[in-house]
């Protein structure tokens, strides 16, 4: 019993010092676009796109399905590059993968064959178990390290995605619908998680998302991309931890949704 | 009524034995039988097919001999030795492959025709080539054991989820990292089964090498036998072969429980 209680503050006193680890990078990065330019065959697919980001600060991107929403994130996480133009983090053109952005996708993209510590660890390196660990604590899983993937709910793969994001302190966290597959409950339950994180470790976040609703509820500023270009952009200052179907916060709705309809 | 719900539940007694897993063995043990009483009432030739009985004494004889572990050895180093080479070398290409569009383009549509050719049917011309020696039943061996390994390595990489190898892409994997931890482990399955398919050609070609020309090996003991008519030998031979195989298949298996222990088909508790 003493054994016990002991045991629990010991895990409590872990967890508050794992948490404060995880903020160790000071700020997020600061995200330049200038004049950027993809195409796809005949199609333009971002045009002529200039965009800046503030440090730190959570921006959501929606937009119907092939607006560029997904071809912007590519960009910024250096799996494409722009036909035209510049993308910059930190005043630093983005020319490859940098271990200072990471992507968070719709599927949680875990190597079955490693165990959830394996899994969020995947890049090893010196102390990675005792850093996956800390990870894994922060998103709530830590008692499920052993175990392999396939065991996992949907929702429980994607924290542990979201756990392998966090190992590497990213300056700019990128996530591309991450939420997209999980039930209505688990997704509220992610969205305050992801909050949460954000609030704590201070990093750049943009999130693409088909959901306005999880929009007005993370992000500092919204952007509305259609034919790959800014239609709308628009600050969200509701007081955090903010409250869903406020009036204030139904009226944003309302208009996003009209100009993504517009 | 809490008298009768008190009442001490009425025990029968268990059989001793659980019979239910000795049902399969019924029939087996039925042929059996009425295989030796033919035997032995004449109604079997003694050449067309010896008795149970009979083959299981050739067996001991020749286990006391020390023929059938001699054999047996030989003709198990000319498996695993071809194995080990024409399935070393189907691994090689077909990982090389499988990750390099160069190789590929390369080196596929040449293997892909050369996997048409029987190998048995080029016998006669690896006899040419290699005499009746071990070189020559290696090499038919390696042949016949490198296509399904080739073939089933080349699509297990070529089919690892490339949402995974993006994945590794963005976590900054170094190419060794990404091979051993990402490609290997998702194209392992399919190798496996490649594994279990070489080991049934495996067996398969040295049968037939062994039976055409050979001066030791289980090929060579049955051969020798039949010249003598010693039917029971003859079947000695048969059921070593069939018991290796089994026992290669059994391998097979345990290689897999080991390699793709991840697998939900194989949940156990993660051992890192």
């Amino acid at each position: 019993m003493l054994a016990d209680v002991l045991g629990h503050s010991i895990a409590r006193r872990d967890i508050v010092a794992r948490t404060s680890e995880i903020q160790s990078r000071q700020g997020g990065a600061l995200v330049a676009l200038r004049g950027v330019r993809r195409v796809f065959g005949s199609r333009v697919v971002l045009d002529d796109l200039d965009l800046d980001i503030a440090p730190g600060s959570f921006v959501s991107v929606v937009g119907r399905s092939g607006e560029g929403k997904s071809t912007l994130l590519r960009l910024l996480a250096g799996l494409d590059a722009p036909d035209a133009g510049s993308v910059g983090i930190d005043g630093w053109p983005v020319s490859g993968l940098s271990a200072e952005t990471t992507i968070m996708f719709q599927d949680a993209r875990l190597l079955p064959w490693q165990t959830v510590l394996g899994n969020v660890g995947i890049a090893r390196g010196p102390g990675w178990r005792e850093r996956a660990m800390q990870a894994l604590d922060a998103v709530g899983l830590a008692d499920r390290a052993g175990e392999w993937p396939s065991v996992l709910s949907g929702g429980q793969k994607q924290r542990v995605a979201l756990a392998r994001a966090l190992v590497r302190h990213p300056g700019l966290l990128l996530l591309d619908e991450p939420l997209g597959a999980l039930d209505a409950l688990t997704r509220t339950d992610m969205q305050r998680l992801i909050e949460r994180i954000w609030r704590r470790a201070g990093f750049t976040a943009v999130l693409v998302t088909h959901d306005v609703a999880e929009a007005v509820a993370l992000s500092d500023r919204i952007l509305v991309l259609r034919k790959g270009r800014v239609a709308l952009d628009v600050p969200v200052d509701l007081p955090r931890p903010r409250t869903r179907a406020s009036a204030e916060a139904g009226a944003l709705e309302e208009t996003i949704l009209e100009a993504l309809l517009g | 009524m809490s008298l009768s719900l008190s009442a001490p539940p009425v025990v029968w007694p268990r059989p001793r034995f659980n019979v239910r897993p000795l049902v399969p063995w019924l029939v087996p043990v039925a042929i059996l039988a009425i295989w030796q009483i033919g035997c032995d009432a004449g109604w079997i030739s003694r050449r067309t097919l010896p008795s149970p009985l009979a083959i299981g004494r050739a067996a001991w004889t020749l286990t006391l001999s020390g023929e059938l572990v001699r054999n047996a050895a030989i003709s198990c180093e000319r498996a695993l030795g071809g194995f080990v080479i024409g399935g070393g070398l189907g691994l090689i290409f077909g990982l090389l492959n499988g990750m390099s569009a160069v190789a590929s383009r390369l080196l596929d549509t040449t293997l892909q025709m050369l996997r048409n050719i029987p190998h048995l049917a080029i016998i006669p011309m690896v006899i040419l080539w290699f005499g009746i020696g071990e070189p020559a039943k290696l090499f038919l061996v390696a042949v016949g054991v490198f296509f399904p390994i080739y073939l089933n390595t080349y699509h297990g990489v070529r089919l690892v989820d490339a949402g995974l190898i993006e994945m590794g892409r963005v976590y900054r994997l170094s190419p060794a990292a990404m091979f051993w931890r990402v490609i290997l482990p998702g194209a392992m399955p399919s190798i496996l089964l490649g594994v279990r398919y070489g080991l049934g050609i495996m067996w398969l070609t040295l049968i037939v090498a062994e039976t055409i020309s050979a001066n030791a090996g289980i090929g060579y003991m049955t051969m020798n036998a039949r010249e003598f008519l010693q039917t029971d030998v003859v079947l000695v031979g048969v059921l070593l072969y069939a018991l290796l195989g089994k026992l290669a298949d059994m391998m097979a298996r345990a290689l897999e429980r080991i390699c793709i222990s991840w697998h939900p088909n194989f949940s156990s508790a993660a051992e890192h």
